[in-house]
C-alpha cells in the first residue's frame, strides 16, 4: 500500500516539504480544483475552506507582574505575552471575572496562571482553586503549574504547592494537601462531596480563596452545567461565610454564549476576551460525503473505509495526523485497520496507536508524550482527545463522523494547526441525518454562529438536592435565598421531611444571628446522594447471574425499563447478556451472559398531557412551551441482527408506566393544513412521523445536546375522533430529565430556524422515498412519507405568519437551499 | 411559580422517607411533644443545669459513689487502681507522658459520616475525684446555636485532663470534635494532649475473648465486668431521639440517651483500670494466652524487653498446658514467634534457636512463619552455633521453601557463602553442590540435587 515509507522524527519533513505534501495529499482528495472553491453538495467533497495564516499580536508583560514571575516566565522562553493573554492577565490583576476564547494551543493556560502565581508571590497565603471536568486533565495541568514553579522556587526559593485532589488523592496524603497547598487542582464532583461538605478543614483555603478556574467552561451545559452552578452557589456562600470573594477566570472552546453561560455559571458579570493574539498558519478544512452506492436506499459507502482511505493519504506522506472516531468500537477498528494498511512498513505498528478512555493512565501518557515528540505519527482516538490535554500540534485531524457540536468540530480540527506551516481538518460524514444535514450544507457549519450551552440550574430536582448539601454545610438563616426559588418554602418542605429544623429564638448574646436557623437534622450525609452527571439519583443495577451474583452495570431510572426489560440484550464492553429477572420494584435486573448475533430495540409508547402552556405563538403559528406530564410505557421490542440491521424477530412486554414531569416544545400541525394534503389518513400519518423523525435531528443540532437529552413525542389526534376528518396533530420534543434542563424555551425561539432546517434536510436528501438520513429509514414510515412531510412543512412556513421574517442567521432562498447572510 | 404550587411540586419530588417519625421509639413519648419552652422539662428530666446563664447549653452533672459497684467491679478500688498506675498508661500511648487525671470522653452524634453537617450533640466527660467516686458531667446542646459555647466549656475540660480516655476515640470522637472547633473558628486543643484510645489495646488484649459483635464496648463490658444493662437504648435509635427532641419532643426521650452515654464512660474507666492494673503487675497477672500475647507485645513496643520476655514465656507456657499445642492455632504460632524474637532481642541465642524449631515442628505451621523460622535457624547455625553442615541444611530448606523472589535469592545467597565456608574447611568436596549450579539454577533442580 505504501508507496512512501513511514519515517520517524528524524526524518520529518521540513516546513516546505511538509506543505508540499499537505497539498499532494489534498490533491488526491479533491483532484483538480484549487484548494478553495464553492460548495459543491453533490459531489464527494462538498466544501474545501481555506483559513488564512493569521500573525501573531503581542504586548508587554503588565509592568505590575512580580519580577519572579517574570524571570521564570523569560527562562522557560516566553518573554512577551500574546495580546490575549496580556488583556485576560489585566482583568485578573484587577479583579474582574474574565472568561477567555481561545483556539487550542494559544497558550490559555498563562492567561490564568500568571495572575495566580502573582498573587501567591505577592501574598503567600493565598489560594487557588482549579476545575477541570476530568481528572486526566488535571494531571495534565499540575505537571505543567509544577515545572513552572519549581522554575521559580530554583530562582526565589519560594515554594509554591501545586496538588490535584481527587478521588485518587490517598487518604494520608489528604491532610497535608490541605495545608500546604495554595494551588488545588480538583473536579466539580470532588468540590461537590468531598471538599465543600467538609469545608471547616479547608478553612485555610476558603479564607484566602482569591481565584477559581474554570477550565473547558463550555464541557458545564446541560446537567452538568445546571449541577456546576449550583456547586458553585454553595462555594461562594462557603466563601462569604470565610469572608473571601474569589475572581473567577475561565476558559471556553468557541460557543455562541461564552459570556452568558459564565455569568448564568458563577452569577456574576464577566468580561470576555475572544482575540486572540496567538499566531495561526494556514488551514485547510474539507467536507467528505462518502459516495452512494445504493441510491434507492440512499445507502453511502461506510464513512469508516472512507475515513481509513484518506487517513492513509496523509500519512504516507509522512504527516502526523489525529483521527477522531465516534465510538470506542469505532476507535478500535480504525487503529486497526490502519495498522494493516501500514504492516510492511517497520515500526508502524508502534507509530499508529489507538487511544481512549478505559486505557491506563501510563500507556496514555506515554502516546500524548509519542505525539509532542514525533515518534508517534497517527492517533486513532474517541473525543477523549478532544479536551485540552498536551499533545503538541500535528499536521492534520480527520473526523471520521460529525463530532454533533460546531463547538466540538472546532475542538477536534484545532488539534491540527502548526504556527508556520499549512495544516488540514477532514470530516467524513456518515450516514446519520446531521451528519448529512452538516456536509450537504457546508455554509450552515462555516458561517453560522456555533451553539448555545444551555443550563437551566432552578431546576427543581437539581436545586432541591443542592439545597440538602448547602444546608449540611452550613446552616441557612431566615432571610437567605438560594436560586430563583423561594428558599423558605423550600426549606419548609424539607422540614416536613424531617430533613432541617428551624430552630427558636437564641438567647447566646455571643451569637445573635444564630436566631431562625434552618439546620440539618438528619443522619445522613446529603452530598453522596447526588450526582453531579444525572439529575435523580435513582437507578437500576445490573446484576451478572452467570455465575456468582456480581453487579456489573447500572442505569438511570428513566432509561431503565427500555435498556433492562426482560429479553433484553444488555451490552458492557463487547460482551453480551440478556436480562432474565427485571426486578421494577427492586431496581434490579438479572443477565445472564448468553452468545448471539443481535440486539434489542424496545418499542416505547408515550403520551404527553400539556400542563402548563408558559407561551404560544400568535395565530396561526403552530409553536409552544411550557410544561408537560409524559407517560411512557415499554411495550415490545425488536430484535435488530448486529452488521445488518435486519429486524429478525420481536417480542411483547408487559411492563409499568413511568411518569416524568417536564418541560416541552410543540409544534401544532393545525387539520386545516391535513385536510389540504392529497393523502389518505395513513399517508398523513407517515408523513407526520417522518417530519417528526428529521425534526429530533435538527432540535438536536440546534440545541448542542446529546441524542438522550431530548425526547419526541407524537399526538396524531387520531384518539379523538373518527379517522376520516383530519384532527390536528402535536409533535412534542421534551426534556429528557425530571423538571427540564432549559431546552424548551430556546427551541420555542429557534421555530423557524427549526421548521427551515428540517425541511432542508429531507428536500436535498438525494433518496428516493426516505432513507436513514431524512424522514427515517423505509419501513420505519411507508413510501409516501418523504412526499408528505415536505408538503406539510411547506405549508407551515407558508401559513405561518411569523416565519415570514427570518429570525436566525439563516433564510430561505428561492432554490430552497440555505445561505449565509 | 407560586409557594403553594412550589410546595406541592417539592412534596411529589422529595419522597418521605421510608419511616418518620421514626419507628421504634416509643409511642407515649413521642404523644407527649409540647411546643411550650422545654427547659422546665429539661431541669426536671435530666436533673442538670444551664451553663452560665446560656440556655442552649445545658449541663448535668451526676456522682457515682465510691462504694457501689458497675458489674463485679467496686468503683473506689478503679479509682485506687487508676491513680496507683496511671504512668503505666504511657506504655498504651507509643510512650507519651502520662499523668493524673484521666478525663474519659464520649460523643453521641447527629451521624457517622461527619462533615460540617454532623455534630455532637452531647458530650460526657467523666473521672475519679479524690474521694473515690465516678463524677460525670455532660454537655447537652439543646439548640446549635448553643455549640460555641458548649465548645469553649469543654476546651477548659480538655485543658485539665492529664490523660485523655476514649472508645475508637482517635478515629471517630476527636476528629469529629476538631471539625466542630474548626467551624467555629475555635482553637482544638485536643489533638495535643495524650490521648488513650482503649479500642486498639482492647482487641489485642480482649478481643479473643467477645462474640461476634464484635469489639465493642458493650461486648466487653458484658464479657468482662459482668455488666447488664437493662433498658438501654440502641446507638442507631441515638439521633432520631435527639432530632424529636429538638422539633418540641418531650425531654424524656433524652433520658435514656444521657444515661447510655453515662454508662458508657463508667465501662471505658472501669476496663481502662483492668488494662493498666495488668500492665502494671505484669505477666503473672494473665489469665490468657492472649493477654500475655498482648503484654509482651506492649513490654516489647516500649522497649521493656526483660519484661517482653517474661511474657511471651508465659504466653508460651500457657499455649503449652492447653489442648492447643499440637495444632498451629494463630495463638501458639504469636507466642513461639513473639517468644523467639524476644529471646533474640535479649541475646539468649539459644532459646530463641529453640522456640524457631518448636515453630518449625509444628504441623501446619503457616509457610511464611516457617520461612522466617529457617531463615533465623539457618542465621543461627551460622553464625552462633557455627555448625556450617546444620546451617546449610536449614538454608537448602529454605531455598525450596521460599518463593517470594527477594528472600529466595537472600537464601541463595546465603546456601552460596556456605558452600564457600564448607568448601574452604573440608576439601576436597565433601558435598555434590556446588554454588554455581545452585546459583543459576531452578528452585525445582536445587530439590532435585538434594534429593
Amino acid at each position: 500500500m505504501s508507496e512512501y515509507a513511514l519515517t520517524t522524527n528524524q526524518g520529518l519533513a521540513t516546513r516546505s516539504g511538509r506543505d508540499g505534501a499537505l497539498d499532494a495529499a489534498l490533491e488526491r482528495l479533491a483532484p483538480g480544483r484549487s484548494p478553495e472553491r464553492p460548495d459543491t453538495p453533490d459531489l464527494h467533497v462538498t466544501a474545501v475552506r481555506r483559513l488564512a495564516p493569521v500573525p501573531a499580536r503581542y504586548a508587554e508583560f503588565p509592568s505590575v507582574l512580580d519580577p519572579r514571575l517574570r524571570r521564570a516566565l523569560e527562562s522557560r522562553g516566553i518573554t512577551q505575552l500574546y495580546a490575549h493573554q496580556a488583556e485576560a492577565i489585566d482583568h485578573a490583576l484587577a479583579g474582574r471575572h474574565a472568561v477567555i476564547i481561545t483556539p487550542t494551543a494559544s497558550g490559555k493556560t498563562l492567561c490564568y496562571n500568571a495572575p495566580i502565581l502573582h498573587a501567591i508571590l505577592q501574598d503567600p497565603s493565598s489560594r487557588a482553586l482549579y476545575l477541570f471536568p476530568t481528572k486526566a486533565l488535571a494531571q495534565d495541568q499540575l505537571a505543567e503549574l509544577q515545572g513552572l514553579c519549581e522554575t521559580i522556587a530554583a530562582a526565589s526559593e519560594d515554594q509554591i504547592g501545586v496538588f490535584t485532589y481527587d478521588g485518587d488523592t490517598p487518604q494520608d496524603a489528604r491532610r497535608t494537601i490541605r495545608s500546604r497547598a495554595h494551588l488545588v487542582l480538583s473536579n466539580p464532583d470532588m468540590v461537590h462531596s468531598g471538599i465543600l461538605p467538609h469545608h471547616p478543614r479547608w478553612a485555610k483555603l476558603f479564607e484566602n480563596l482569591k481565584y477559581v478556574v474554570i477550565d473547558e467552561l463550555h464541557a458545564y451545559r446541560g446537567v452538568f452545567g445546571s449541577h456546576l452552578c449550583n456547586v458553585l452557589r454553595r462555594l461562594r456562600r462557603i466563601c462569604r461565610h470565610y469572608g473571601s470573594n474569589p475572581v473567577f477566570l475561565c476558559s471556553s472552546a468557541t460557543i455562541a454564549n461564552p459570556r452568558e453561560l459564565a455569568e448564568r455559571l458563577t452569577e456574576e458579570p464577566f468580561e470576555l476576551v475572544d482575540q486572540s493574539g496567538a499566531p495561526r498558519g494556514e488551514k485547510f478544512f474539507v467536507f467528505v460525503n462518502p459516495p452512494v452506492v445504493n441510491h434507492q436506499l440512499g445507502i453511502r459507502r461506510s464513512y469508516l473505509s472512507e475515513t481509513r482511505r484518506i487517513a492513509g493519504e496523509f500519512l504516507k506522506r509522512q504527516l502526523q495526523l489525529i483521527v477522531f472516531a465516534q465510538s470506542r468500537l469505532s476507535t478500535e477498528l480504525l487503529t486497526t485497520y490502519l495498522k494493516e494498511d501500514f504492516e510492511d512498513t517497520p515500526g508502524a505498528a508502534e507509530r499508529i496507536r489507538g487511544y481512549r478512555g478505559g486505557y491506563l493512565p501510563n500507556r496514555r501518557r506515554e502516546i500524548e508524550k509519542g505525539l509532542r515528540e514525533g515518534s508517534v505519527r497517527a492517533v486513532v482516538s474517541t473525543n477523549a482527545l478532544e479536551l485540552g490535554i498536551d499533545i503538541g500540534a500535528l499536521d492534520v485531524s480527520v473526523m471520521a463522523g460529525y463530532p454533533g457540536t460546531i463547538a466540538a468540530t472546532w475542538q477536534r480540527a484545532g488539534r491540527a494547526g502548526r504556527r508556520a506551516s499549512r495544516s488540514a481538518a477532514v470530516m467524513v460524514a456518515s450516514s446519520a441525518p446531521l451528519d448529512q444535514f452538516i456536509v450537504r450544507t457546508p455554509s450552515y457549519f462555516f458561517d453560522a454562529s456555533p451553539e448555545h450551552a444551555l443550563i437551566d440550574p432552578d431546576n427543581l430536582h437539581i436545586l432541591v438536592d443542592h439545597i440538602k448539601c448547602a444546608v449540611f454545610e452550613l446552616p441557612f438563616s431566615g432571610a437567605e435565598t438560594f436560586g430563583r426559588h423561594d428558599l423558605q418554602a423550600v426549606l419548609r418542605v424539607l422540614a416536613e421531611q424531617g430533613l432541617v429544623h428551624r430552630s427558636g429564638m437564641s438567647d447566646d448574646p455571643d451569637n445573635p444571628s444564630t436566631d431562625g436557623r434552618w439546620t440539618w437534622t438528619s443522619e445522613s450525609y446529603p452530598a453522596d446522594a447526588v450526582s453531579l452527571r444525572s439529575v435523580s439519583s435513582d437507578n437500576f443495577v445490573v446484576v451478572d447471574a452467570t455465575n456468582e451474583s456480581r453487579v456489573i452495570g447500572e442505569t438511570d431510572f428513566n432509561s431503565g425499563p427500555s435498556t433492562l426489560h426482560p429479553k433484553a440484550i444488555y451490552i458492557v464492553e463487547g460482551k453480551l447478556f440478556q436480562v432474565e429477572t427485571f426486578d421494577f420494584e427492586g431496581r434490579k435486573a438479572f443477565v445472564r451472559a448468553v452468545d448471539c448475533d443481535y440486539y434489542t430495540d424496545a418499542i416505547t409508547y408515550t403520551r404527553v398531557t400539556v400542563l402548563d402552556t408558559f407561551e404560544q405563538g400568535s395565530d396561526g403559528e403552530g409553536r409552544a412551551h411550557g410544561e408537560v406530564q409524559v407517560v411512557s410505557r415499554v411495550v415490545g421490542f425488536k430484535k435488530i441482527k448486529f452488521y445488518t440491521n435486519e429486524n429478525v424477530g420481536s417480542g411483547e412486554l408487559d411492563l409499568p408506566e413511568q411518569q416524568m414531569h417536564t418541560t416541552a416544545y410543540w409544534l401544532t400541525i393545525p387539520s386545516a393544513v391535513l385536510a389540504q394534503l392529497p393523502y389518505t389518513a395513513d399517508d398523513r400519518r407517515d408523513g407526520i412521523v417522518g417530519l417528526a423523525y428529521a425534526l429530533r435531528q435538527i432540535a438536536q443540532l440546534l440545541l448542542m445536546c446529546d441524542r438522550h437529552d431530548i425526547g419526541l413525542s407524537i399526538d396524531t389526534g387520531e384518539e379523538a375522533g373518527p379517522m376520516s376528518e383530519p384532527h390536528p396533530a402535536r409533535l412534542f420534543v421534551y426534556d429528557n430529565y425530571p423538571g427540564g434542563i432549559g431546552f424548551s424555551e430556546p427551541l420555542f425561539r429557534m421555530h423557524g430556524e427549526l421548521l427551515r432546517a428540517t425541511r432542508q434536510l429531507i428536500a436535498e436528501c438525494t433518496c428516493e422515498n426516505g432513507c436513514p438520513g431524512c424522514v427515517g429509514p423505509i419501513g420505519y414510515t411507508g413510501p409516501l412519507a418523504k412526499a408528505a412531510a415536505l408538503r406539510i412543512l411547506g405549508l407551515l412556513l407558508e401559513h405561518d405568519p411569523g416565519l415570514a421574517l427570518p429570525d436566525t442567521g439563516v433564510k430561505d432562498s428561492n432554490d430552497g437551499r440555505l445561505e449565509a447572510h | 411559580m407560586d409557594a403553594s404550587k412550589l410546595t406541592e411540586r417539592l412534596r411529589g419530588i422529595l419522597k418521605p422517607p421510608a419511616s418518620f417519625p421514626p419507628s421504634g421509639l416509643p409511642a407515649s413519648v413521642f404523644g407527649g411533644a409540647s411546643a411550650a419552652d422545654p427547659s422546665p422539662s429539661l431541669e426536671r428530666e435530666l436533673g442538670g443545669v444551664r451553663v452560665d446563664g446560656i440556655a442552649s447549653c445545658f449541663v448535668v452533672e451526676h456522682r457515682v459513689a465510691a462504694e457501689s459497684f458497675h458489674g463485679d467491679a467496686r468503683v473506689e478500688e478503679c479509682a485506687i487502681q487508676l491513680e496507683r498506675s496511671s504512668t503505666r498508661a504511657s506504655l498504651l500511648m507509643r510512650n507519651e507522658p502520662a499523668q493524673s487525671p484521666f478525663v474519659f470522653f464520649d460523643l453521641e452524634t447527629t451521624g457517622l459520616s461527619g462533615g460540617a453537617g454532623t455534630y455532637a450533640f452531647l458530650i460526657g466527660c467523666g473521672w475519679f475525684s479524690d474521694d473515690g467516686s465516678f463524677v460525670t458531667r455532660q454537655y447537652f446542646l439543646v439548640e446549635h446555636g448553643g455549640e460555641r459555647s458548649m465548645l469553649q466549656a469543654l476546651a477548659d475540660q480538655f485543658d485539665r485532663a492529664g490523660v485523655l480516655v476514649s472508645f475508637n476515640g482517635k478515629s471517630f470522637d476527636a476528629p469529629l470534635l476538631e471539625t466542630r472547633y474548626l467551624f467555629h473558628r475555635l482553637e482544638w486543643r485536643g489533638g495535643e494532649r495524650p490521648h488513650l484510645d482503649l479500642l486498639h489495646p482492647a482487641r489485642r488484649f480482649w478481643g479473643g475473648a467477645v462474640d461476634e459483635s464484635g469489639c465493642s464496648l458493650g461486648a466487653l463490658e458484658r464479657k468482662l465486668v459482668r455488666v447488664h444493662r437493662r433498658a438501654d437504648v440502641p446507638g442507631y435509635e441515638i439521633p432520631a431521639r435527639y432530632f424529636q427532641f429538638i422539633r418540641g419532643g418531650d425531654a424524656r426521650l433524652l433520658s435514656a440517651v444521657f444515661e447510655h452515654n453515662r454508662q458508657d464512660l463508667l465501662s471505658l474507666a472501669v476496663l481502662t483500670a483492668r488494662l493498666l492494673q495488668l500492665v502494671d503487675s505484669g505477666s503473672g497477672a494473665t489469665a490468657d494466652v492472649r493477654e500475655a500475647l498482648a503484654l509482651g507485645h506492649v513490654y516489647a513496643n516500649s522497649g521493656l524487653d526483660g519484661r517482653a520476655r517474661e511474657a511471651y514465656r508465659r504466653a508460651v507456657a500457657l499455649t503449652s498446658g492447653t489442648r492447643e499445642e499440637p495444632t498451629a492455632t494463630t495463638l501458639g504460632i504469636a507466642a513461639l514467634r513473639g517468644s523467639a524474637l524476644a529471646e533474640r532481642r535479649a541475646r539468649a541465642y539459644d532459646e530463641a534457636a529453640v522456640c524457631w524449631q518448636r515453630l518449625l515442628d509444628l504441623p501446619g505451621c503457616p509457610p511464611h512463619v516457617a520461612g522466617e523460622a529457617l531463615e533465623a535457624l539457618a542465621i543461627h547455625h551460622e553464625h552462633r552455633a557455627r555448625d556450617l553442615a546444620k546451617a546449610k541444611a536449614f538454608a537448602l530448606r529454605s531455598v525450596e521453601h521460599e518463593s517470594r523472589p527477594s528472600w529466595n535469592d537472600a537464601a541463595r545467597h546465603r546456601l552460596a557463602r556456605l558452600d564457600k565456608k564448607l568448601r574452604r574447611l573440608n576439601e576436597p568436596l565433601l558435598f555434590p553442590f556446588s554454588s554455581l549450579q545452585l546459583s543459576f539454577g531452578s528452585p525445582t533442580s536445587a530439590r532435585r540435587t538434594s534429593s
